[in-house]
């Protein structure tokens, strides 16, 4: 029993320490070197394209190559939580109690070895002395309370007691954070949706596994624009977009880069833009024979030429390639051969690459539509998150500028000057010793100014 | 047009010089070098300062007033300011003067990599992705973050040569003018706490601007993973120090690493790996 108890005990310890927590940190830190040395997102035929296969195993066998959705990343962030909540809840006790401590009474010559230190002998009485200390003390840092005494006073000033809490604060807002993203992952969804100008669609279809779905409401692209500077660099991207319920209009407003849309929990953002054919009229010419045909073509529709076995089809088509203007792909089928391709520019009807063996062709009349690619996202998790952002930061600056200060002070009969009064100051700080340092010294002059004052006006009268 | 180009031209020399300055202050013991060096420093970021707004209101003339923080170029030119900016604060808290030779070395580094390596510095207008007043508040909390490491990295090389010698420096020799270890030590750790808390900022007000912008804070682009690495770093070095009562050479040694992946994310991620930070593209 007592052999599972320690082994126990020792298991929270350890997942309890800041040994682990620095090792977690670091390997946090190393496997995402490691993800950023691979592309994010690559799919799995992408990694055997384009790492030998050593490599490209090792890649896929850990996810390398989409880490941070592998369940061992976050099983490291969940140790990490734990980590961190196991030693909040062994170390919030002691802080408890720490605070709660009832003060010390030091002895002078102790107080002299601290860190900070004063010591002067005055002619003033103890009481007296006592007095113009604790009046400067409670000026430039707060009330002396007295802590001790019987011929002598003792006496301890404090500030920032409640800083040691604000590590918990910045802990805690950590956990704010996780807990938001994974609301977020476990409620929102991303997806894109692509909107022909002049039509309407409520099917996003999701990043995630090539999933759709339908929104209560459409979204119609009434229109979309791109303006740009005088140098030819875009300066804007704009969908104009109505939101619809069945026929009614409920909204009508314009989005673009960086400024987004968000109706009913769902904010859209101008993502990208495009075009494609929707009909062609297409001349084709048989350099050899000389035949000429003209054909309505369709995207991805085969048609075969009359009184041959030659088959021809658009496959794609590009709003500009090499500045070459708009593009269509075409390609030729033609029995026992494998098929063969070119581009074939929409502008140039006589450029002499639009041929594909003894076939030309010359573009009469492209149609095409413009769509506007919105990303559509919904994520319930991001006020948490943002709660736990503005909670880190606060707690962040609020821990650097925070400290725990004390000063004793003690004021007694002098042992080397019978009839003169000792008294002995020293401060402590558990951080930014450097600001202490100048505040204690500012204090110590305050209260030599203080009792040396004092004096002047008894010797006066 | 001319103006603000010369006042960043003669911020790159002007830093040189307070450079060698400090290098001769330190190398030869002497107070007085220290001291120009320091007096120089104050001038060229009044001079540089003139500069960035110069160039600022060169936006405006040239018809899309925008914030000068905005490709490589500018944001050399911005990191060489900050961290004059934060040395400076920090000399005037500590009144040590002889940790300045490698801040002071970092900007004139940044400088003349910004203006000789024949970068494009042409006030060139936002790209969409890139219009919107997070910028500034991101580029400018980053690199301070950036910025107090790099003075951190300064102390802690000090930190590294000072410590190798010990116990007592030679009262003439190199060593002669740096402040106790123990101070030394204090002022690295003020330095990482103060970077930590702006890189926090940086990577919080990044990941604000992207939600707004695109609809998500976190999308593990190189670049967001590469400063999120570096606050880990810096994180496991308060922790290090704070709780398992790490100090000196060990801080010294990982405020290096920290530094190393402050350059990574800033250059390495731009010129190596690919994203959305990549200035310029989109
Ligand atoms: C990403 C996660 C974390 C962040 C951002 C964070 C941040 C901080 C900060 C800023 C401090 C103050 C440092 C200083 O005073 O120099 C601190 C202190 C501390 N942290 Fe963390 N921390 C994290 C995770 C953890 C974990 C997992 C543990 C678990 C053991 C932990 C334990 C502590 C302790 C014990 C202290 C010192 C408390 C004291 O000074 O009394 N932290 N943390």
């Amino acid at each position: 029993m007592q052999e599972k108890g320690g082994l126990l005990k020792r298991f929270a310890g350890t997942l309890a320490s800041m040994r682990l927590t620095l090792i977690i940190f670091l390997t946090l830190a190393a496997v995402s070197v490691l993800g950023t040395l691979f592309p994010y997102g690559m799919t799995g035929a992408d990694v055997h394209h384009h790492y030998p296969p050593a490599l490209a195993w090792f890649i896929q066998t850990f996810s390398l190559h989409d880490m941070y959705r592998t369940n061992w990343f976050r099983l490291l962030l969940l140790l990490l939580c734990v980590n961190l909540i196991i030693c909040t809840v062994q170390r919030l006790p002691k802080t408890i109690k720490l605070t709660r401590q009832r003060d010390e009474e030091f002895s002078s010559d102790k107080i002299a070895k601290f860190s900070q230190n004063f010591q002067m002998t005055t002619a003033q009485p103890v009481e007296t002395a006592a007095a113009s200390i604790g009046k400067v003390m409670g000026a430039q840092f707060g009330p002396l309370k007295t802590i001790g005494g019987a011929g002598k006073f003792s006496g301890l000033a404090e500030q920032g007691r409640w800083s040691s809490f604000m590590v918990y604060f910045i802990h805690l807002s950590v956990l704010i954070i996780l807990v938001g993203a994974i609301i977020g992952s476990l409620f929102g969804f991303k997806g894109i949706m692509n909107i022909i100008e002049g039509e309407a669609s409520n099917t996003v279809m999701l990043s995630r596994g090539h999933e759709r779905l339908e929104l209560p409401f459409a979204v119609r692209c009434d229109a979309f624009s791109i303006s740009y500077y005088e140098t030819g660099t875009p300066r804007e991207y704009r969908s104009d977009l109505t939101i619809l319920k069945g026929d009614e209009e409920i909204l009508q407003t314009p989005i673009r880069v960086n400024h987004p849309l968000t109706y009913g929990g769902i904010t859209f953002y101008q993502s990208t833009y495009g075009s494609f054919l929707t009909s062609l009229d297409l001349e084709i010419r048989d350099t050899e024979s000389g035949r000429t045909w003209t054909k309505n073509m369709r995207m991805r529709t085969p048609e075969t030429l009359p009184g041959t076995t030659d088959q021809i089809q658009v496959m794609d088509y590009r709003e500009d390639i090499a500045q070459l203007g708009p593009i269509v792909i075409m390609a030729m089928l033609r029995e026992g051969e494998e098929a063969t391709g070119a581009y074939v520019l929409v502008n140039d009807p006589d450029f002499h690459g639009n041929r594909i063996s003894n076939y030309h062709f010359a573009i009469q009349e492209a149609e095409t539509a413009r769509y506007t690619g919105l990303q559509v996202k919904s994520d319930p998790g991001v006020w948490v998150v943002y709660v736990g952002f503005s909670a880190l930061l606060i707690g962040i600056i609020l821990a650097y500028y925070m400290s725990h200060r004390k000063i004793w002070v003690v004021a007694e009969p002098s042992r080397q000057f019978p009839g003169r009064t000792q008294v002995t100051l020293g401060g402590r700080a558990n951080r930014n010793p450097l600001a202490f340092e100048e505040e204690f010294q500012t204090i110590c002059q305050g209260v030599e100014q203080e009792l040396r004052a004092s004096e002047n006006k008894d010797s006066e009268t | 047009m001319m103006e603000s180009s010369l006042l960043l031209s003669i911020s790159t020399f002007g830093f040189l010089l307070s450079f060698v300055f400090y290098l001769s202050g330190l190398v030869f013991h002497r107070k007085r070098p220290l001291k120009w060096g320091s007096v120089s420093a104050w001038i060229v970021l009044v001079i540089l300062t003139a500069g960035i707004a110069l160039r600022w209101i060169e936006s405006y003339q040239l018809g899309f007033g925008r914030a000068p923080l905005s490709n490589l170029y500018e944001s050399l030119v911005f990191a060489a300011w900050s961290i004059a900016l934060i040395y400076l604060l920090l000399e005037l808290r500590t009144r040590y003067r002889v940790l300045g030779v490698f801040p002071l070395l970092f900007c004139f580094l940044a400088m003349a990599y910004a203006s000789f390596s024949g970068m494009d510095s042409a006030i060139r207008p936002l790209v969409p992705a890139l219009q919107s007043n997070w910028l500034i508040i991101h580029v400018v909390t980053c690199f301070f973050g950036y910025a107090a490491f790099t003075v951190s990295f300064g102390i802690s090389i000090l930190y590294l040569f000072r410590a190798a010698h010990k116990p007592n420096p030679h009262p003439k020799g190199v060593y002669a003018l740096l402040p106790p270890l123990k101070q030394m030590d204090e002022f690295n750790y003020q330095m990482i706490f103060f970077g930590f808390i702006w890189l926090s900022l940086g990577i919080i007000s990044g990941a604000v601007w992207a939600n707004s912008a695109w609809g998500t804070y976190w999308s593990w682009d190189p670049k967001e993973t590469w400063s999120l690495i570096t606050w880990l770093v810096y994180a496991a070095i308060l922790h290090a120090r704070n709780i398992r009562g790490w100090r000196g050479n060990r801080v010294a040694l990982l405020s290096l690493v920290g530094f190393g992946c402050v350059l990574f994310t800033y250059f390495g991620v731009n010129f190596l790996l690919s994203g959305l930070h990549s200035y310029g593209s989109f």
